[in-house]
């Protein structure tokens, strides 16, 4: 194994082989920093430009793309509450407010070391665990996975701390909202009310683009600031490099867990960075209960980000052993190495080893790249918060709007993006936290399919949960959290009335 | 609250808080009166979520209403019921501003109803700059040469990104399909 990573790191690192990983990592952060098209649209570009290239120069192109727009989305979310893919969504929740306080290089520096410090993570884990991946992904299923969506579902009450009655409200109409579309299990259309555009549920990224992004922008015309920072300009370049790169340092616990998680996560096909982002997000909310998240609490930016790189090198566990693609992304690349006569399976890894760490090591090199050029480009960044109000709205809206359309080029989506702009103005005017709202909504399906299947084997007389380890380790770990956090809550409550 | 702020701003916020619920709580029965029409496997689930968020979406309307019926805190200035009875002929600097914060929100509403009109009428590139130009000289105070420089750049330039480079299949405007069909 070690001769093979070897093999694969000089492969990466000879000339011109090291050019592949590092113009595409270019390219990817260009493409993630635009909202609405990401690292995924340039992977499904990059097909056909390679199809006469050296298979070997695809890998590393592809473990590239793969690996480098993940830190850039997460720009955008931190300075305009855009979030660059549907993963970094869980970054705005501190990381913007963080900007608004003038914090801007402090939350991007801590976002970037989180990223590549979590991508070695999780190229750690799945090396560690190529030689036992088949007992990894076989040992999870319906039980376990509902037990990571009732755990996301369990911090609602936490990061909704001031207003709680309005965040199990929230929580309650996101897992409405969750179960539009057909049913799971019967195929029944539920909540469509007719209108065939709701058949395939309510797609998540106009939600997130019109929560978040277009109820910011409604924010600002609103409340006439000049612009997003609510500092002045000093101050607004305020916040350190240093400050974000040492938060890491001072929370090694909450930054392993977090990218273990997302590792994990990762490696169970279908889940999805959206998932891993925010069950990391609730995880640090439910770590200090007394923190200031969704306030602008550096370790909110930590937590997802960690996890969401942590997640790209497990997401490709699945692929290479079976052939099984997880996500977007791992579709395209997938579909690029089996175009190239590279066929992900048991074999490629027993006899190719070699090959499979290049594409590891491209995945790393580009997640250090990105992150490399995120830290000495923070202070540059932070300046976008400055940009005067009157140019920033009609600009971001417009992006919003393209956004929307280029998903999935339906007016429905802009519609859709809309409404959920004024609905999320309108939560954030009245104070009801929208977080609750977007966990509960990304957690639907898998907590309702799950639920369905387990009780499904529960009733056929096929489960047998305390022979699960992993189950029985996920419950565990959710007991733990969420009587810890529940004690923590207790105590603060009874300081507070003075008893 | 600082002393001497008005008591008006606060039972507003509380009405908009209220129609909020309100407007949630109706959502949330017409989707409980959709699932009775479904199957018994289909309504399970959300009938468990639905039910519990209707209850308390009544315990936040009745905290919302029982909260205009609050003692209104002193405010030093001897605040009452009498003041905020008082607030909008006195024109306070806090009843005006609460007037711009609704006059810029209905503003801004229709904004986007112009941008949503546009993007459907004429489609995506088309409406861009019918809406940024107006936007630019209304808001922003630019002139129109400004204006109309700031949004040809922008649709330039994401029409080479996006129509050009990406090609992104965007949604034809309803002007162009009516054209196509009279063609």
């Amino acid at each position: 194994m070690l001769d093979a990573a070897l093999e694969g790191l000089g492969i990466v690192l000879s000339w011109p082989n090291v050019l592949y990983p590092v113009v595409g990592t270019l390219f990817a952060m260009v493409f993630a920093f635009l909202p609405g098209i990401s690292g995924v649209t340039l992977m499904a570009l990059a097909i056909p430009w390679t199809y006469a290239w050296d298979p070997m120069a695809t890998v590393l192109l592809f473990g590239a793309l793969v690996g480098g727009s993940t830190f850039m989305g997460s720009v955008t979310a931190i300075l305009f509450n855009i979030p660059g893919t549907s993963p970094n969504a869980a970054t705005m929740l501190d990381g913007h407010p963080m900007a608004r306080r003038g914090e801007a290089r402090t939350a991007i520096a801590c976002s970037a070391t989180a990223s590549a410090l979590g991508s070695t993570v999780g190229v750690v884990m799945l090396i560690a665990l190529l030689p036992v991946v088949r007992w990894v992904v076989l040992a999870v299923g319906p039980p376990e996975l509902l037990l990571l969506a009732i755990w996301g579902l369990s911090t609602v009450a936490l990061v909704s701390r001031r207003a709680v009655l309005e965040g199990l409200i929230a929580a309650g109409l996101g897992l409405a909202v969750g179960f539009v579309g057909l049913d799971p299990r019967t195929a029944e259309s539920r909540f469509t009310f007719g209108i065939e555009y709701l058949q395939d549920g309510v797609p998540i990224v106009p939600v997130f683009l019109g929560l978040f992004a277009l109820a910011e922008m409604i924010d600002l015309f609103v409340s006439g600031r000049k612009t997003v920072s609510e500092a002045d300009a000093r101050a607004a370049m305020g916040g350190s490099t240093v400050e974000g790169i040492l938060t890491v340092a001072r929370n090694p616990g909450l930054f392993l867990r977090s990218s273990v998680l997302g590792s994990l996560i990762g490696m169970i096909p279908g889940i999805g960075g959206t998932v891993a982002s925010f069950v990391a997000y609730g995880h640090a909310v439910q770590s200090d209960p007394q923190g200031r998240f969704g306030e602008g609490d550096v370790r909110g930016v930590l937590a997802p980000e960690a996890a969401n790189d942590a997640k790209d090198g497990g997401s490709l566990l699945p692929v290479l052993a079976f052939g099984i693609p997880g996500s977007e992304g791992t579709v395209l690349l997938l579909a690029a190495l089996t175009l190239h006569g590279i066929h992900p399976g048991p074999e490629l890894v027993s006899d190719q080893l070699p090959l499979v760490f290049a594409l590891i090591w491209s995945l790393f090199l580009s997640n250090w790249l990105t992150s490399a050029i995120g830290l000495f480009s923070s202070g540059q960044f932070a300046r976008f918060t400055l940009v005067p109000a009157h140019l920033l709205v009609p600009v971001i809206t417009v992006l919003v709007a393209l956004a929307a359309l280029a998903y999935r080029a339906t007016f429905g989506d802009l519609l859709l993006t809309v409404g959920f702009g004024v609905f999320g103005y309108a939560m954030k005017a009245l104070g009801w936290p929208r977080v609750s709202f977007v966990i509960a909504l990304v957690l639907a399906s898998l907590f309702e399919t799950n639920l369905q299947l387990t009780l499904g084997l529960h009733r056929a007389g096929r489960l047998d949960l305390l022979a699960r380890p992993v189950f029985l380790v996920l419950l565990g770990m959710l007991v733990v959290t969420v009587g810890w956090s529940t004690w923590h809550q207790g105590r603060r409550w009874h300081r507070r009335s003075g008893t | 609250m600082a002393p001497g702020t008005p008591v008006a701003p606060e039972v507003g916020n509380v009405k908009a808080r209220t129609l909020f619920t309100l407007v949630l709580l109706a959502f949330t029965g017409t989707l409980i009166v959709e699932c009775l029409t479904l199957s018994a496997p289909s309504r399970a689930a959300p009938l468990w979520v639905l039910v519990p968020t209707a209850v308390l979406l009544m315990a936040q309307l009745l905290a919302d209403i029982l909260s205009r019926f609050r003692r209104p805190r002193d405010h030093g200035g001897g605040a009452g019921p009498e003041r905020s009875f008082d607030a909008r002929s006195v024109g306070g600097p806090e009843w005006s501003r609460r007037d711009a914060v609704r006059w810029r929100g209905a503003r801004i509403t229709g904004w986007l109803l112009l941008l949503l009109g546009l993007v459907e009428a004429c489609g995506f590139f088309v409406a861009v700059p019918l809406f940024v130009v107006p936007y630019l000289r209304v808001e922003g105070g630019l002139r129109w040469g400004a204006s109309i420089l700031f949004a040809g750049a922008l649709v330039g330039a994401l029409f080479l990104v996006f129509g050009v480079w990406v090609d992104v299949p965007f949604p034809e405007g309803r002007f162009y399909r009516i054209a196509a069909a009279v063609r």
